[in-house]
């Protein structure tokens, strides 16, 4: 793997997603149990755990999909807790998802020129002169071939989602949310479906974006190996409960982490 | 107070019986049975045809229609149709069973004649007092109302809950895959509860038909109440559901002693009953559960793989641009037409296609709410009748300009869609539908009947409108009207989809989950789109209104608004074409079957639009996207030039649609 390699040290600038003491309820199942994680501009930050660990619903918390029964979300001091997730994509919060969740009627590149759209803000006004002007403007396709071109995703820019591989479509997912400048992004296991090539490319594009952008990201991932070398910092769950965080060299020394995973082995060894 | 309580039991217990076959069949196939109306009718109509033509006892023939006939319809159904749609996506199977009741009603009327039998003898064909209760009599078929009620949930509930079937039909519910690893065949469980749920439906009908007439419309208000069941049921509980319906009918009922004689409350509180029961019953579930339509993914649509592939072939073909100067035929093709058809046809012929024309922008209406949004809305024949009613009122009752009252018209149906819109969408697809169609139950029988309206069922008066300072006088001169208005609203229609507005649309339909972190405001959005389609219906309904001279609200019932929806999902519920050609048919096919065909066939125009609506099941895109994606395919052909690597190759869509596998990163497609 051609892995970003461990970053030394913490980086001590202002925390960009903060979630403090997140409690998650399902009927009788408490799918988070008194979860807090931040994370940081620049940098990647792991999220793992073992199948229902709790992951995913964190992820859905943090993007505003799932209000928490206790606790807190901040985004960049601004508390967003209970808002409706159109609340946190205008404190510019982008997700992904393990299903990719693109849109049959367009094609690749007119979902990056909707997410340059949203994010410069729409109006009843700028809708209606949209709808007179061309379908995308010299500006924006530009702006879209470059993103496309930056994830390799130049050749299926005309395509649409039915046409498209579930690793390509995923990655797709990817340059929408990209597109919309996020200052926090959430990556739901988001090479799934990918070679070890496309993952190596993958995790070099991720720490490449967040640290030219400013972007905080939170990789939830199964492959460990590909978490660790790109994550300044990882939090792991187990049954709805925060078990570690730390560097990936503190996480692969764990023992609750290892025990949660694979018994005593080492975890990454 | 006894006998009202009596009486409402009775009805009540028919709402019941119908809301527990809605259940059951949903519960274990997922399809929302919106032809049970349609089954109920059809077997009502067979048990009246072995009484009354073949001369069976009543008993008997009550026996072969509900235990012979129906099952045999429930299992024919279910291998030609109802098998196949739990994997279609939820606007195609409310599409294709709204086609299926469509069909059903009109095929029982060319096979049995369309005459309404006001009077028909139930099962008890004498009936008189069976007992005496507190002092009030009970009748005969009163007192079978409610020991069948009593019966089929009796043995429904020891069926489901103690015997092995009902262990099997209850996991086949919950998993499919669990009930084939247990040895049992989950098709055949949905096969016998479709036959059972038929049944059901059919003895319902036959109990209910001396109350409400051998009648479409009288079997569509019983199966409207029992969806207010259904819906406190949450369209799953069978007991909520049950006792709800019964609840229905018994409070239509007690309340006839309070209510005034004579005054809007007087005639409208009764028929408004199941809308206000739904009503309560989604505001209580919405509060309860705290339903978050912004975050809703339920009932996202799932696609079965070939109608998938068929769906994905057809965008894929369109978003090519090589070939694209097809459109450039078509609409020569267009003004071909336009300019032909007064000089070809007469003056009848001419009116005709103008009407067709109208249906054609009250079925645009369509386009922005289920072509944009994916909400099924089976009340927008009502907001063409309330633009109608209201253009027709200002005009002629209070003096406006004509072309005046058709614009406030559409402001007027704007406002009430704005007004339905609030409550029915912020459930799912299938709440959507059920509420819209209660809605036009409503409006047919609250708003339509209203003295000032209906003009003792002659309607009011509406003149032509003067447009430019011509007086659309002639037949001609409305076709062009009709035309230049259809392209209009078709022009808006279409730069709303190529706006910014526009890509939110598509991605509200595609995944809400993936609009609201997109920071897509989904239910303002769907709201603005539901209000302009009842805009659109109601400007429909003046227009039409105006070309008939009159605005007769009977003329837009429920029934038939369930007809136009599937004639125009058929078409394309996006396509603009393929709604004109909808709104011709609705006009030119009965005036053709009615000028050349005898009057015993006058329905089978709606036969085949029910038909028609069926096939989306297997091709989701509508017909009319689907030649034109053929036309597009011809059209590249016949390109002269080939760019050197074709983007959207035919063959090379085929491929991308059949794989999944991952490819590399930025490699060459």
């Amino acid at each position: 793997m051609t892995a970003v390699q461990e970053r030394p040290e913490i980086v001590t600038q202002e925390v960009a997603l903060k979630l403090e003491g997140v409690t998650v309820q399902f009927g009788g199942v408490r799918a988070l149990d008194d979860v807090s994680m931040q994370a940081y501009p620049g940098e990647v930050t792991g999220l793992i755990g073992p199948n229902g660990a709790g992951k995913s619903t964190l992820l859905a918390v943090a993007s505003g999909l799932q209000p928490p029964v206790k606790g807190e979300v901040f985004l960049e001091g601004a508390r967003l807790t209970g808002r409706a997730p159109q609340a946190f994509a205008k404190a510019r919060m982008a997700r992904t998802f393990q299903s990719p969740q693109l849109v049959k009627d367009l094609d690749v590149r007119q979902h990056l020129v909707l997410a340059f759209r949203v994010r410069t803000g729409r109006s009843l006004l700028s809708d209606i002169k949209s709808a007179f002007g061309p379908k995308m403007t010299k500006d924006e396709r530009e702006r879209a071939d470059l993103l496309l071109g930056s994830l390799g995703l130049s050749d299926v820019a005309h395509l649409g989602p039915a046409e498209l591989p579930l690793g390509t479509r995923r990655l797709v997912g990817v340059a929408q949310c990209v597109g919309m400048d996020p200052k926090v992004l959430l990556l739901d296991e988001p090479t799934a479906g990918l070679n070890q090539r496309e993952t190596d490319r993958f995790a070099e594009l991720v720490t490449t974006l967040s640290r030219e952008r400013g972007i905080a990201t939170v990789l939830v991932e199964h492959d460990i190996d590909l978490v660790l070398s790109i994550s300044a910092r990882i939090f792991v769950l187990d049954f709805g409960k925060l078990i570690a965080s730390g560097t990936p060299s503190e996480i692969r020394k764990n023992k609750a982490v290892q025990a949660a995973y694979i018994g005593s082995t080492e975890v990454g060894a | 107070m006894l006998s009202y309580l009596i009486a409402g039991l009775a009805v009540g217990a028919v709402y019941a019986i119908s809301a527990m076959a809605l259940v059951i069949t949903y519960n274990a196939s997922r399809v929302f049975n919106f032809a049970q109306g349609g089954m109920a009718f059809f077997i009502a109509y067979c048990f009246y045809w072995l009484v009354n033509d073949v001369g069976l006892n009543s008993y008997l023939a009550a026996a072969i229609a509900v235990l012979v006939i129906a099952p045999v319809l429930g299992l024919f159904l279910w291998a030609v149709l109802l098998g196949r749609l739990s994997s279609a996506t939820p606007l195609a199977r409310l599409a294709a069973m709204i086609g299926l009741s469509v069909a059903l009603t009109a095929g029982t009327s060319v096979i049995f004649g369309h005459e309404t039998i006001v009077q028909p003898k139930g099962i008890i064909q004498n009936s008189g007092q069976a007992l005496k209760l507190g002092g009030v009599s009970v009748s005969d078929e009163q007192l079978l109302i409610l020991v069948v009620a009593a019966l089929i949930a009796g043995v429904g509930y020891l069926v489901l809950n103690k015997t092995s079937a009902g262990l099997i039909t209850r996991g086949a519910v919950d998993s499919q895959m669990m009930t084939v690893l247990t040895g049992t065949n989950p098709g055949k469980v949905v096969a016998g509860t479709w036959m059972v749920g038929t049944a059901i439906a059919g003895l319902a009908g036959i109990l209910i038909m001396p109350s409400v007439g051998l009648s479409a419309i009288g079997f569509a208000n019983v199966v409207a109440a029992s969806f207010a069941g259904v819906v406190i049921g949450r369209l799953t509980n069978l007991w909520w559901g049950f006792f709800g319906a019964l609840a229905v009918g018994v409070a239509q009922s007690v309340v006839i002693p309070y209510l005034p004689d004579e005054g809007l409350l007087a005639t409208a509180l009764r028929p408004s009953m199941p809308f206000l029961f739904m009503l309560i019953a989604i505001l209580v579930q919405i509060r309860s559960a705290g339903v978050r339509d912004d975050t809703q993914s339920r009932e996202v649509a799932r696609l079965s793989t070939k109608a998938e592939s068929n769906e994905a072939h057809v965008h894929a073909v369109m978003r090519d641009q090589r070939g694209a100067w097809d459109r450039w035929v078509g609409w020569a093709v267009l003004a071909v037409v336009v300019f032909l058809v007064p000089i070809v046809f007469e003056q009848f012929w001419v009116g005709v296609i103008a009407l067709g024309m109208a249906y054609g922008i009250a079925l645009l209406s369509i386009r922005p709410v289920t072509g944009e949004t994916n909400v099924v809305s089976l009340c927008q024949i009502s907001f063409v009748g309330i633009g109608a009613i209201a253009a027709a009122q200002l005009s002629t009752t209070y003096g406006w300009d004509v072309t005046t009252s058709l614009i406030i018209g559409a402001v007027v149906a704007a406002l009430c869609g704005l007004v339905v819109g609030v409550v029915c969408l912020p459930l799912g697809q299938l709440y959507a539908a059920i509420t819209t169609f209660a809605f036009a139950l409503l409006a047919e029988q609250v708003i339509y009947t209203r003295p000032t309206f209906s003009n003792n069922d002659s309607g009011v008066f509406l003149d032509r409108p003067t447009i430019a300072g011509v007086y659309l006088l002639d037949n001609t001169q409305f076709f062009y009207f009709a035309t230049a208005v259809f392209l209009v609203v078709a022009g808006v229609l279409a730069l709303l989809r190529r706006s910014t507005a526009g890509l939110a649309l598509a991605t509200i339909r595609s995944s809400r989950v993936r609009a609201s972190t997109l920071g897509i405001p989904i239910y303002r959005s769907r709201l603005a789109l539901f209000a302009l389609g009842a805009a659109i219906a109601g400007l429909a309904g003046g227009i039409i209104a105006s070309y008939q001279y009159v605005a007769f609200p009977a003329g837009y019932s429920a029934a038939l608004g369930l007809t136009w929806f599937a004639i125009a999902v058929a078409q394309g519920p996006s396509s603009i074409g393929g709604l004109a050609a909808a709104g011709l048919s609705l006009s030119v096919a009965p005036a053709l079957f009615g000028t050349f065909l005898p009057t015993r066939l006058a329905d089978v125009p709606a036969v085949l639009f029910g038909l028609m609506a069926i096939q989306i099941v297997a091709n989701p895109a509508g017909i009319n996207p689907q030649l034109r994606s053929a036309f597009r395919l011809l059209a590249r052909k016949l390109t002269p030039q080939h760019p050197p690597n074709p983007p959207g190759d035919d063959e090379g869509v085929r491929a991308d649609v059949s794989t999944n596998a991952p490819v590399p990163v930025g490699s060459s497609r």
